[in-house]
């Protein structure tokens, strides 16, 4: 069976962008446009998001945060978690490692690289 | 969805070629390396985002060119006339490639086509020169690519990266793709080293041993170790930081890191280190006069901005268009309720309105030195082919103008300075004899005078000949041999359809439009252009444009009940007019007034407009600035001067040339945007 990802963006673009490309290379692709949407497709469906990628700076609810209500949840806290954003503090990226991120994707990135990552994460 | 990226990818994409271009047309005057690296970063930077959104040929071919580029970096030949020409046609076919990424043109396809095959040759030959190079000075060829970063504030590293478990090439782990962005920086030297086959045997397996890295960049150790930390179950990684400036420059260190390379080795840190250290001194005080210079050129660049959609933009604007129109809806409720702290609400809203219009309109403006890059080429391009040497200045070039205004000024202000190089600069040869310098030049400026702006575009050359433009007019049938002009309108015959003083037709002058679509086309906008020349001092096109197109300053005026607008910045003056006084004028002298001791022919608009009934006993005559105080436009009553949106007018009143647009007026009636340009039609 195909993966599914669910993409958290506060920007329509951004996830259209993703979505197309993911969507092209065999992915199946949720959406959601802020962290609590997030929150409640992950409960509402925990068996069929396999991987959450998601951006850091977002209004309300940032990745950091969306993070840490995923990993606190028992129900869901094994989904694992990438962020994909632009952010580059090092002690945000820490902070994020220790709150249980599975990998951290710095924009932009390259394609073929983004796949193996995902691919890596999904394994 | 696909459209509005590739719309995206094809803008950024398009910056960056402007860019590329205009390196290379820098370097033509001055071959300075430094605008060679520009250029190829340029390219190196389409290329990445083209194979980020996928679109492999238009990257593949970016990719060529930018091979190119790469050995003039290496100094392995120079691009010289003959050379520069074809590489600026490369960026052009990337240009159109750019709008059509899919090759769905069958001649754009073919171009390119054979263009590949022309830079695959030329790749063939720079590899031989390569091989050349390599076989004189021996030397280790590590291969390093530039980044994009700029090389300020650099560090230099090693790190050593041991995997835990079993990682072997091609295995798709993300460690390999980390480890290729770092091979693709300008300063990072990469060794892989894989697992031998048996203890001592020189084959070796697909197992990675250790991998190695130097590296000078401009990270900290802090953001140089978090790239690791998520694969620290599967690696041990190790960052030494090794100096706080660039080491990989130096020939000792270069020596060392290809030693260790062939012999397989890790690096020893303490023997680094010492090496380093007899380096430092002398390193020291050069690194730090290279930084000055460096932070200096960053500066400059540092401004920072956000791309936005031109369709939000847009939005923006009618929104703030409908806030215009209410605002005047709301003035006249205060007129009629008069109540103080109605009225200092109303206020508060229009010195906001005003603010917010203001804003917004300027964040559509676009500045015309974004056009410079093209003019450059053109002026660079028709003087290579006519055998002439010319130099485009930009003294002053600080306007910005709306999107849809560059657009229309783009061709006609093309045409002209294709114009000037070709009959404005004089040959080489004409220009000795004379005793002008051989180069000839063309200053390009741009100003605000009123609420106008002014364009100029001025040639050194031979200036224009008004015996010959006569004579030529008379020869196309364009004025009768008897008819009297004066300089100005002898002048303005250039612009007539059909003319062209070119005694024998070029490539050059022949292409593209001709000079009476520049004048129709700056008409469109509400733009005039006019000639300044003299017999060999040169010749002078200046252009006024009004600021924007979309929201002006107007008078409102009446005329049998219906509302006409006069743009602001046209008016002259208004003076008032007696129906006895016209009425005497109308028997005399073909309806001339005497005012002010001038004599004034009278437009009456009602007349034209073909508006029955009487005319009131006072009327308001209109002065504008195009016609002096020769000529004034009559309405019935002037109401006072308001902020008007101005929307397209629909097909019923397309015929209707002296019209430029409708609006809504406060109290939600229609009003006519009157054409000053086109006024003089009525007559």
């Amino acid at each position: 069976m195909d993966s599914t990802l669910l993409i958290v963006d506060d920007f329509k673009n951004i996830r259209d962008l993703l979505t197309n490309t993911l969507e092209r290379k065999g992915f199946n692709i949720i959406t959601a446009e802020h962290g609590k949407a997030a929150i409640e497709l992950l409960k509402t469906q925990p068996k069929e998001i396999d991987l959450v990628l998601s951006d850091y700076n977002m209004p309300e609810m940032n990745g950091q945060q969306l993070l840490e209500a995923i990993k606190s949840d028992q129900s869901i806290s094994d989904i694992p978690v990438a962020f994909l954003t632009t952010e580059k503090d090092p002690s945000k990226i820490r902070d994020a490692k220790k709150a249980g991120l599975d990998a951290w994707i710095s924009k932009p990135y390259k394609l073929d690289a983004f796949i193996n990552q995902i691919n890596h994460l999904l394994k | 969805m696909d459209d509005d990226m590739n719309k995206l990818f094809a803008e950024e994409a398009g910056d960056q070629l402007d860019a590329a271009e205009e390196a290379l047309l820098k370097y033509e005057k001055d071959p300075n390396s430094t605008y060679i690296e520009d250029a190829f970063r340029a390219l190196h930077t389409i290329k990445g985002a083209a194979y980020m959104f996928d679109m492999l040929s238009l990257g593949n071919y970016a990719h060529k060119i930018e091979n190119i580029l790469d050995g003039v970096r290496e100094q392995l030949f120079e691009l010289d006339s003959q050379k520069l020409p074809i590489i600026l046609n490369c960026l052009d076919l990337l240009k159109q490639f750019l709008q059509d990424p899919q090759l769905d043109g069958k001649d754009l396809r073919a171009e390119i086509s054979d263009s590949s095959i022309l830079l695959d040759d030329w790749q063939e030959e720079i590899n031989e020169l390569n091989r050349q190079k390599r076989a004189d000075v021996e030397k280790p060829l590590f291969s390093a690519e530039p980044n994009t970063e700029e090389s300020e504030n650099l560090n230099t590293y090693y790190l050593l990266i041991e995997p835990k478990n079993e990682v072997s090439d091609g295995d798709g782990h993300p460690m390999h793709d980390i480890i290729a962005e770092f091979k693709s920086k300008e300063f990072c030297y990469v060794t892989t080293h894989h697992k031998k086959l048996d203890e001592d045997g020189t084959r070796y397996t697909e197992q990675i041993k250790h991998w190695d890295l130097y590296l000078a960049t401009t990270e900290t150790y802090e953001e140089l170790e978090v790239n690791f930390i998520f694969y620290e179950d599967d690696f041990n990684i190790k960052i030494h930081h090794i100096a706080n400036y660039n080491l990989l420059t130096e020939d000792k260190v270069l020596e060392r890191i290809k030693k260790n390379q062939e012999a397989d080795e890790k690096e020893d840190i303490s023997a680094l280190k010492k090496t380093v250290k007899s380096l430092e001194d002398q390193l020291k005080e050069q690194n730090e006069t290279d930084n000055k210079k460096d932070s200096q050129q960053q500066n400059k660049r540092k401004q920072k901005y956000l791309r936005v959609p031109t369709h939000k933009i847009e939005k923006l604007i009618n929104g703030i268009s409908e806030l215009v129109t209410a605002k005047s809806t709301l003035d006249n409720f205060r007129k009629t309720f008069n109540h103080s702290e109605f009225t200092g609400v109303v206020e508060h809203i229009q010195n906001v309105t005003d603010e917010l219009r203001d804003t917004v309109l300027s964040v559509s403006l676009v500045p015309l030195d974004s056009l410079l890059v093209k003019f450059k080429r053109l002026v660079s391009d028709t003087a290579r082919e006519l055998e002439k040497s010319v130099t485009l200045h930009s003294p002053r070039i600080e306007t910005e103008m709306d999107k849809k205004m560059i657009d229309a000024i783009s061709d006609p202000l093309m045409h002209l300075f294709r114009n000037c190089v070709d009959h404005g600069i004089e040959s080489p040869d004409e220009r000795i004899k004379k005793g002008k310098p051989e180069q000839g030049n063309i200053f390009f400026e741009s100003y605000y005078l009123g609420s106008n702006i002014v364009i100029s575009i001025r040639d050194d050359g031979a200036g224009m000949d008004l015996a010959k433009i006569r004579n030529k007019a008379i020869e196309k049938n364009i004025i009768d041999e008897d008819t009297s002009l004066t300089d100005d309108e002898i002048k303005d015959l250039i612009f007539s359809p059909g003319f062209s003083t070119a005694s024998k037709i070029t490539g050059v002058s022949g292409r593209g439009v001709g000079m009476d679509v520049v004048k129709t086309n700056l008409k469109e906008v509400n733009g005039s252009i006019r000639i300044e020349t003299e017999k060999d001092v040169g010749t002078s096109f200046i252009i006024n444009l009004p600021l924007t197109l979309s929201i002006i300053d107007g008078l409102h005026t009446t005329l049998a009940n219906t509302s006409y607008i006069f743009p602001l910045n046209h008016i002259q003056k208004i003076e008032r007019l007696k129906r006895d006084q016209l009425m005497e004028a109308q028997g005399v002298l073909n309806n001339t007034v005497v005012i002010e001791g001038e004599q004034v022919k009278v437009i009456n608009l009602r007349e034209y407009l073909g508006y029955e009934g009487s005319i009131p006993s006072e009327s308001s005559l209109i002065f504008l600035t195009e016609y002096e105080n020769k000529k004034a436009f009559m309405v019935d009553k002037v109401v006072g001067q308001i902020q008007t949106v101005i929307k397209p007018l629909g097909e019923v009143a397309k015929n209707a040339d002296y019209l430029s647009g409708s609006t809504i007026l406060g109290d939600g009636s229609v009003g006519l945007v009157l054409d000053p340009n086109n006024l003089s039609n009525l007559n």
